[in-house]
């Protein structure tokens, strides 16, 4: 079982998320926008944060950088729709800028848990 | 007045501008003619060259009429002339208006399909997460089982279909294609410098290369442009140099490279363009390509010119080498790779 920090400001989203993280096993912490999830990971630091890019109050990729200054070996799975700019690819900046691994969205449960289960230190439990 | 007013007059006007003023200008020496005439300008104009025959005013007489000839005639060439070359610059000033135009609006549709794309796919992570955590709790031969399955799949089509949606935007808006990059890149700063907002000094070294890349010309110019505009906003009113070169270079080991690509031959090009403006923070480089990411006031810049120009090279598998220090320039490799004989994009 990990703890993980989901960072994700659409509810849906973020609720079927959390729920098919924690029937696999793992704790789930919330947080609505970039800056919040800063703060958490602040408090107690995660086995491994995911993070949707565009959010209010600190996108994710600016939540990215930030946090790579001060946890360079955190992993970091960046999740995103694509991008809204045809000049631009989100999830390709994400890599550029240290994500530890990037998944489109729409995403498979079985793809997301497989991401994760490559991301997470050896040892820590994935289960039903 | 202003330049563009001007502009516009003379565009109303068209090509009929030049034959206007050759006609005002015969209209009016014939005009002048009959009035002399009339007036027997010519038979007084004699009497009183005869009466002052001693003062050689014959000679002047003569030197006169051919100067004022000479005169004219010089005012009709140079008015047809002057209008002519207006006239031209009007029509390229307009020509690249139109070009600009037109791909800023493709730009614009793409960016909305991209949005949309991106907020329905949003929505249809949740779809596809619920029905596949709520069908892995039911028997796998169950009918909810399979309808679940239905709906995870449909909300997968959903997303494939507005991905292909994206990719049509992406194909009709000109920016794919193919060109030999050393002629392109030649017409494209030909085209940056005239729409280039200030007055600096080029110093240019493009090879005539004619491999061909993977974009099209059109959106060859858009790069050179958002790049020097950007290059030009960095010198912060102050007198700069922009140094633009291309030539047969390989990115540098440990810059991400594309992913293998039949389409190419394993050559590359090289177009760098460098400035001698306020340079970046390792900060500012790391994001210089961040969709809305400026560095300029508010109202000055939008931010999306620097990511447009690295979709349009990522596109064309191309990659970008930036170095750049605060106070030293800018210095901006674009690697694209060379397209293999006979491949199209």
């Amino acid at each position: 079982m990990a703890n993980i920090l989901l960072a994700e400001d659409d509810e849906l989203a973020r609720y079927a998320i959390a729920k098919v993280l924690r029937k696999a096993g793992h704790s789930v912490r919330e947080a609505v926008n970039g800056s919040m999830a800063f703060d958490m990971v602040a408090q107690e630091l995660p086995d491994l944060l995911i993070t949707d890019v565009v959010m209010p109050d600190c996108d994710g990729l600016s939540l990215l950088t930030d946090l790579r200054k001060q946890h360079s070996t955190l992993p970091v799975l960046v999740i995103s729709g694509g991008g809204s700019n045809v000049g631009g690819d989100y999830l390709f900046f994400a890599e550029r800028l240290g994500a530890s691994a990037i998944l489109k969205k729409p995403f498979s449960n079985d793809d997301l848990l497989a991401r994760i289960d490559q991301l997470l230190p050896p040892g820590t439990l994935h289960g039903q | 007045m202003n330049q563009e007013q001007g502009f516009s007059i003379i565009h109303m006007l068209g090509l009929r501008f030049w034959l206007v003023m050759t006609l005002v200008g015969v209209a009016l020496s014939l005009g002048l003619g009959d009035i002399l005439i009339r007036a027997e300008a010519f038979e007084v104009f004699y009497s009183l060259t005869r009466q002052h025959e001693e003062l050689q005013l014959d000679d002047w007489a003569v030197a006169v009429f051919a100067s004022l000839l000479t005169v004219s005639v010089l005012a009709l060439i140079s008015t047809f002339v002057l209008g002519k070359r207006l006239i031209k610059a009007v029509q390229e000033k307009q020509a690249v208006e139109h070009r600009l135009a037109q791909g800023q609006q493709l730009i614009a549709m793409g960016t909305m399909l991209g949005g949309v794309a991106h907020s329905i796919n949003n929505h249809l992570t949740p779809v596809i997460a619920l029905a596949e955590m709520m069908r892995a709790d039911l028997p796998p031969d169950s009918d909810e089982a399979q309808d679940l399955s239905k709906i995870a799949q449909a909300a997968f089509d959903a997303s494939g279909m507005l991905n292909r949606l994206k990719g049509l935007a992406r194909s009709d808006n000109h920016f794919s294609g193919q060109t030999e990059i050393g002629s392109a890149t030649t017409n494209a700063v030909d085209l940056a410098r005239k729409v280039s907002s200030k007055a600096v000094s080029f110093r240019l070294d493009i090879q005539p290369l004619r491999d061909k890349v993977a974009l099209s010309a059109v959106a060859l110019e858009v790069v050179l442009i958002n790049l020097i505009n950007n290059a030009i906003d960095a010198m912060q009113d102050k007198p700069g140099r922009i140094g633009i070169a291309l030539d047969h270079s390989a990115p540098p080991k440990g810059i991400p490279s594309t992913q293998p690509d039949r389409r190419f031959s394993g050559a590359w090009v090289r177009l760098q363009v460098s400035d001698n403006g306020r340079g970046m923070t390792g900060e500012e480089a790391g994001r210089m390509f961040d969709p809305f990411f400026t560095t300029k006031p508010v109202g000055k810049g939008t931010g999306l010119g620097l990511s447009e120009t690295f979709g349009i090279i990522d596109k064309a598998g191309g990659v970008f080498d930036v170095s750049s220090s605060p106070g030293q320039g800018t210095q901006i490799g674009i690697y694209l790779p060379v397209l293999a004989p006979g491949q199209s994009t």
